[in-house]
């Protein structure tokens, strides 16, 4: 093709270049929201490429006419510009391509580092929750006040009646065992839990004789059902706490489970002395139980909290993927 | 003869403390109790030399016990554990058994027991009382004694507190009661999120400020829903915008 010159003044030039780049530069910053909206990951499908493509053949001749029509009425007249407006129309097709190009990847490579980012922020939290709920749910299992009443009990149990002491000795080891072997953020199974609670139960029933009464109402189908690890565990011991800990009336701790087709629905029932003025709201366990159950699923309320009377209840919704 | 009485609500405790006791034929027990109310009402009416006392307790703690005491027993501290209890015995040269205690360490207690009850020394409370006070803990009751009466207080019917030289004035919705503690105590242990110290003698509940005016020049008083008005001080005009995002 050789080397054409062209007698150009700086000016125009000048004006050439920032109208073209101007016009492009406006255009790319409106091209972000095709592609944070197209696809919120800044994966690249192909029905984001095809996207760009019509995109494409939409902007950029909008782009060369534009400038034409801009330049045109600025330098009417200039025969030699025109000229050479003409004849740089391929090279400016390209250039607009690669320009083009260049913002959606940029974008997308921002989209992407950010959707990674925030993944990455999501997934901090939870192993700080989860690591934050081992730690307590060891620190409870190992909760000074149940560990050495327990103790004292044994103790006792070793006078007047030392097959008990020895049942209890048992329960209590078998307890300490599970929290030490907790300690991944797996789920579980409703069936393992539920052995779990029970051996807490029964440790916690040997102390407080009558006044603790366990029910449980649990349909077959919960048993299978998976659930993270120690869930429930916060939970009992709530009902425990402000239950059994502050009446001198029998305790009902009600743990009842239902198959609700996408989900299973766990609820924990326990009536409290009347006369204990608690706080209301919802204490820290229970609030670290609703965090966890947020980060796992990604859904809000899947923990609620009714209040009545002198009955405290906590409903569980557990997801399933069947 | 020593008259003792157990408070203690687990009853394997309450067993093991009697087994102990029968090294001991000069103490009597004359009731045991499971709550700290009752344990409360018998300390006051049976009037004990020595008493058992738990702290974790429905009702009432072991501690919130001793605020309201008429007499003063020599006590033995029973606790499986509470850090700050602990300190706090140490601190005052009170004896307190560490559940679970060996039948040595019960004996030792109750030698210790008996020469206090011997030297006749055996009012330790005001001094606990006054250390425990510093632990940094929300309360959501209070204990007062109104001539025989005990009144047991939610923080949620305060409405308005006052002080009174040595004691502070408790209002509820259709009440009032006297109460030994500073002002201090109530403003560091009420939730702050509900409670603001308005003035030098006054606290009051936020939700129970219907409108805060301008009295004399630079003066406000706030008008409580029922029509009381209370002054504010000006170190708790500020505290008092800010609650209000005034």
């Amino acid at each position: 093709m050789g080397i054409i010159y062209y007698d150009l003044n700086v000016i125009l030039a000048l004006t050439d270049s920032l109208v073209y780049n101007g016009l492009f530069a406006a255009i790319a910053i409106s091209l972000w929201y095709p592609v944070r909206y197209n696809n919120p990951e800044g994966k690249i499908s192909f029905r984001a490429m095809s996207t760009y493509l019509i995109l494409g053949l939409l902007i950029l001749p909008a782009w060369l006419y534009l400038g034409y029509f801009i330049l045109k009425i600025l330098f009417p007249g200039n025969d030699e510009y025109f000229r050479f407006l003409n004849d740089s129309f391929f090279v400016r097709v390209i250039l607009g391509m690669l320009y083009f190009i260049a913002s959606v990847l940029f974008y997308h490579l921002l989209v992407y580092y950010k959707a990674l980012e925030e993944k990455r922020l999501n997934e901090t939290k939870l192993n700080l929750l989860v690591r934050e709920s081992e730690l307590n749910v060891i620190r409870s299992q190992m909760n000074p006040h149940f560990l050495f009443n327990s103790l004292n009990s044994i103790s006792s149990l070793t006078i007047s009646n030392p097959d008990r002491a020895r049942e209890m000795i048992i329960k209590l080891s078998d307890f300490l065992r599970y929290a030490l072997k907790y300690g991944q953020q797996d789920k579980t199974s409703f069936a393992e839990e539920l052995k779990n609670i029970e051996l807490y139960m029964d440790i916690e029933k040997i102390r407080f004789g009558e006044k603790l009464v366990f029910e449980k109402n649990i349909a077959n189908v919960c048993l299978q059902a998976k659930l993270p690890n120690m869930i429930l565990q916060p939970l009992i011991e709530n009902a425990i706490k402000h239950g059994v800990y502050e009446s001198t009336d029998h305790i009902i701790v009600n743990l009842s489970c239902k198959d609700s087709g996408s989900f299973i629905e766990i609820s924990l029932r326990n009536n409290f002395d009347p006369e204990y003025k608690s706080r209301t709201g919802a204490g820290v366990g229970l609030k670290n139980v609703e965090n966890r159950l947020r980060l796992i699923y990604n859904r809000e309320g899947l923990l609620k909290i009714k209040k009545e009377n002198n009955l405290f209840e906590v409903i569980l919704k557990i997801p399933q993927n069947k | 003869m020593i008259k003792t009485i157990i408070v203690e609500d687990e009853k394997l405790a309450r067993d093991l403390i009697h087994n102990y006791l029968m090294d001991h034929p000069d103490i009597q027990v004359t009731g045991e109790y499971e709550d700290g109310f009752s344990g409360l009402k018998a300390i006051n009416d049976l009037k004990p030399d020595l008493v058992f006392l738990d702290i974790q307790m429905p009702k009432l703690t072991g501690f919130e016990m001793l605020e309201v005491l008429d007499h003063k027993p020599a006590i033995i501290f029973t606790t499986a554990y509470d850090q700050y209890a602990i300190k706090a015995f140490e601190l005052n040269a009170v004896d307190y058994l560490l559940k679970p205690y060996s039948r040595d360490r019960f004996s030792e207690a109750v030698k210790k027991a008996r020469e206090r009850l011997d030297s006749g020394d055996v009012d330790i409370t005001d001094k606990l009382i006054n250390h425990i006070d510093k632990q940094p803990e929300t309360i959501h009751r209070v204990v007062v004694r109104s001539r025989s009466k005990i009144n047991v207080i939610p923080v949620d019917e305060l409405r308005y507190i006052k002080a009174e030289d040595d004691y502070v004035m408790l209002y509820t919705r259709d009440s009032k009661f006297l109460k030994q503690k500073t002002m201090r105590y109530f403003e560091s242990h009420l939730p702050s999120e509900d409670f603001i110290r308005i003035h030098r003698s006054y606290i009051a509940r936020l939700s129970e400020i219907s409108q805060m005016q301008l009295y004399e020049k630079d003066s406000y008083i706030v008008i409580l829903k029922d029509g009381t008005k209370l002054p504010v001080s000006k170190s708790g005009l500020p505290r008092l915008k800010n609650m209000l995002d005034f």
